[in-house]
């Protein structure tokens, strides 16, 4: 038994922050909230997210998990305008029922045994930390794309920066400790795959506050808020440099 | 085109003591035809892509019953200077037509499409049909081929059930292909009524030219049956299959994983002055955006590796090489690759503990040195998530 009543935009948010890596998910509800965690196929880069009761309207749930299919999920919330308010219950009858302003739309849900499993996060330890507005790595990632496949991310000398490189041209962006809203730890580098790093900065291009956590030759962990209460993350593996 | 002998055709310019092609240019040096032909066709159709869409459309006969291929799923038993010399001898009396149109000659060569015994075809032409080869990566050679005026099915065609029901039913493409292949026929059948334009939601049926239908047939197979795959459980251990057909040479990685699909392409050289070129393309369970740049050869390989994983009921990461030797000197459509790789499956597989055992295994197989092609294997530069913790 499940029922709740939330920021359509918030959802939204959600919703297309995970349908970037997978087409189905499984997310878990308790009394705590819902959460979902889940990795791409190539098992490249993870997503999760995090929404506490305390974000929505109403809010009723059992320890229980649903099996969604993001992809629909995401048409009928796109339905929703600005400002909506979205309606969510799933009684005995394996159907999630959404309900936006007048409009009702039932869709089927997806068993969750036979889903895969809940990925395990990852044990990582990154040297350092930065904090920066989402539309400055956003930038960075778009005039790169026009240049390469991939993009290095690093910190040095309390420097945090964003380099590529293409066949004859290249990019960098340097944003000193000054004009960041934090930097901690020491210096880190690592390359990553300019396809999954386009998917991913749609959704936090317009955050103030994203946190970006880096090592060398190590996953980058992106995380930053959709709302006071709730919380998206991103995992991604590098790609080894010499490539 | 790669293939030199395809620009000469037995013209001898590289003076090599055996011209493969002379003997079958000779023997359809010989053929002369008539005004109005009986022919047997297997039963097979041809459509053209030139043109569209307006395309040619016709069968495909020959003239003596002994002359007759065998389905497209023996081709691979005989060998190449054979395969060319029956293929080259079927006549395509063809006829032009926009892909939408509809009249009572296309009706009977839909007829032909759909039927499954081979079948009686009088022929009548313009002028006496005249040999002109069409060679292609995707399509299998055709070799003489005349505009006709008239075209009488001398045998009542026979169309199985199946089919007769989709026809008023009103399914889009992509399920007609589903349904057929799920009730067991060949990719080979399906493809031929899909060019025929049979297949589909009524208002939306026309003209499809073979090699399209080839390549589309393959793919929403190989798309419907990853679907399906990417659910089931890993293979539990690493399985390398090998084999080889008409100078393609494959060597098959199955590794425990989620789906992936990597083929590499190795053309070795043909004579001292080219050099080996290798391509490569892949995807995962999310599938391709765009169409592969190995083109039709790519789709026609997945293929069988998924028909081998749904017959296991078992998902895994796939690494496809094929060495295509200079054995294989004419283009014979992809027909060749899709029967390779089946014909690799159907080989013992050997296990493997570990990946770079599987590699020291195959290596010995492959004629190119492993400098060449081992670096760039995508899959090997993979790191995932789960490297790191």
């Amino acid at each position: 038994m499940f029922s709740c009543i939330v920021d359509a935009d918030v959802l939204k948010k959600l919703v297309k922050a995970s349908s970037i890596l997978v087409d189905e998910a499984k997310i878990r509800t308790s009394s705590e909230g819902i959460s979902m965690r889940a990795v791409d196929s190539a098992n490249v880069a993870m997503v999760s997210f995090e929404l506490k009761r305390d974000a929505f309207e109403l809010f009723e749930a059992d320890e229980s998990e649903i099996g969604v299919d993001l992809h629909r999920l995401e048409d009928v919330l796109e339905l929703g305008k600005k400002g909506d308010k979205v309606s969510l219950s799933v009684m005995d009858d394996e159907k999630l029922r959404i309900k936006i302003r007048n409009l009702s739309y039932t869709l089927s849900l997806i068993d969750p045994s036979s889903m895969r499993r809940d990925p395990r996060v990852p044990n990582l330890e990154f040297s350092a930390e930065v904090w920066v507005n989402g539309m400055e790595v956003d930038r960075a990632i778009k005039a790169a794309s026009k240049i390469s496949d991939h993009i290095v991310l690093g910190v040095e000398n309390e420097v945090f920066y964003m380099e590529a490189e293409g066949d004859t041209d290249s990019m960098r962006l340097e944003l000193t400790k000054d004009e960041l809203l934090e930097l901690k730890g020491g210096n880190a580098r690592s390359m990553f795959s300019l396809d999954y790093l386009s998917d991913m900065s749609k959704s936090f291009r317009t955050t103030d506050e994203v946190r970006i956590y880096l090592g060398t030759d190590y996953p980058v962990k992106i995380t930053f808020p959709v709302t006071a209460d709730g919380e998206v993350s991103y995992l991604l593996a590098p790609r080894i440099e010499s490539e | 085109m790669r293939l030199n002998c395809i620009r000469c055709k037995g013209r001898e310019l590289c003076h090599r003591e055996n011209c493969p092609f002379r003997n079958v240019f000779r023997t359809m040096r010989n053929l002369r035809f008539e005004r109005v032909i009986e022919a047997i066709t297997p039963p097979s159709i041809f459509v053209g892509r030139f043109g569209y869409p307006k395309v040619s459309i016709g069968p495909l006969g020959v003239r003596e019953e002994s002359m007759m291929l065998e389905p497209p799923e023996k081709w691979g038993s005989l060998d190449i200077p054979d395969f060319l010399a029956n293929r080259l001898s079927m006549i395509h009396g063809r006829t032009f037509r926009d892909v939408k149109a509809r009249d009572r000659i296309l009706e009977s060569i839909q007829e032909v499409a759909m039927s499954i015994k081979p079948s009686d075809v009088e022929m009548e032409f313009e002028k006496e049909p005249r040999i002109r080869e069409i060679f292609d990566e995707v399509i299998a050679p055709v070799g003489i081929a005349g505009d006709v005026k008239r075209l009488r099915l001398i045998d009542n065609p026979k169309i199985p059930k199946k089919v007769e029901n989709l026809l008023s039913d009103d399914f889009r493409s992509e399920e007609w292909i589903k349904e057929l292949y799920e009730s067991g026929f060949s990719n080979y059948y399906i493809e031929q009524l899909l060019s025929s334009g049979v297949a589909g939601s009524e208002r939306r049926r026309r003209l499809v030219p073979t090699r399209w239908a080839i390549t589309a047939t393959d793919d929403v197979l190989g798309r419907f049956l990853i679907n399906k795959i990417r659910r089931y459980p890993e293979i539990n251990e690493i399985r390398v299959f090998s084999g080889e057909l008409m100078g393609n040479h494959f060597e098959i990685v199955l590794i425990p994983g989620r789906f992936y699909f990597e083929l590499m392409e190795i053309w070795m050289p043909r004579d001292w002055l080219s050099a080996t070129v290798i391509e490569i393309d892949r995807e995962n369970e999310r599938g391709k955006k765009e169409y592969s740049k190995l083109s039709g050869g790519y789709y026609a390989a997945r293929l069988p590796v998924l028909e081998y994983l749904e017959s296991q009921k078992r998902c895994a990461s796939v690494i496809a090489i094929r060495e295509i030797r200079p054995s294989y000197w004419a283009p014979l459509g992809v027909w060749v690759v899709r029967e390779a790789v089946r014909k690799t499956m159907k080989e013992r597989g050997k296990r493997f503990e570990r990946i770079e055992d599987a590699l020291e295994d195959l290596k010995s197989r492959l004629k190119t040195p492993e400098s060449l092609w081992r670096d760039k294997i995508k899959f090997l530069k993979r790191r995932t998530l789960f490297d790191f913790s």
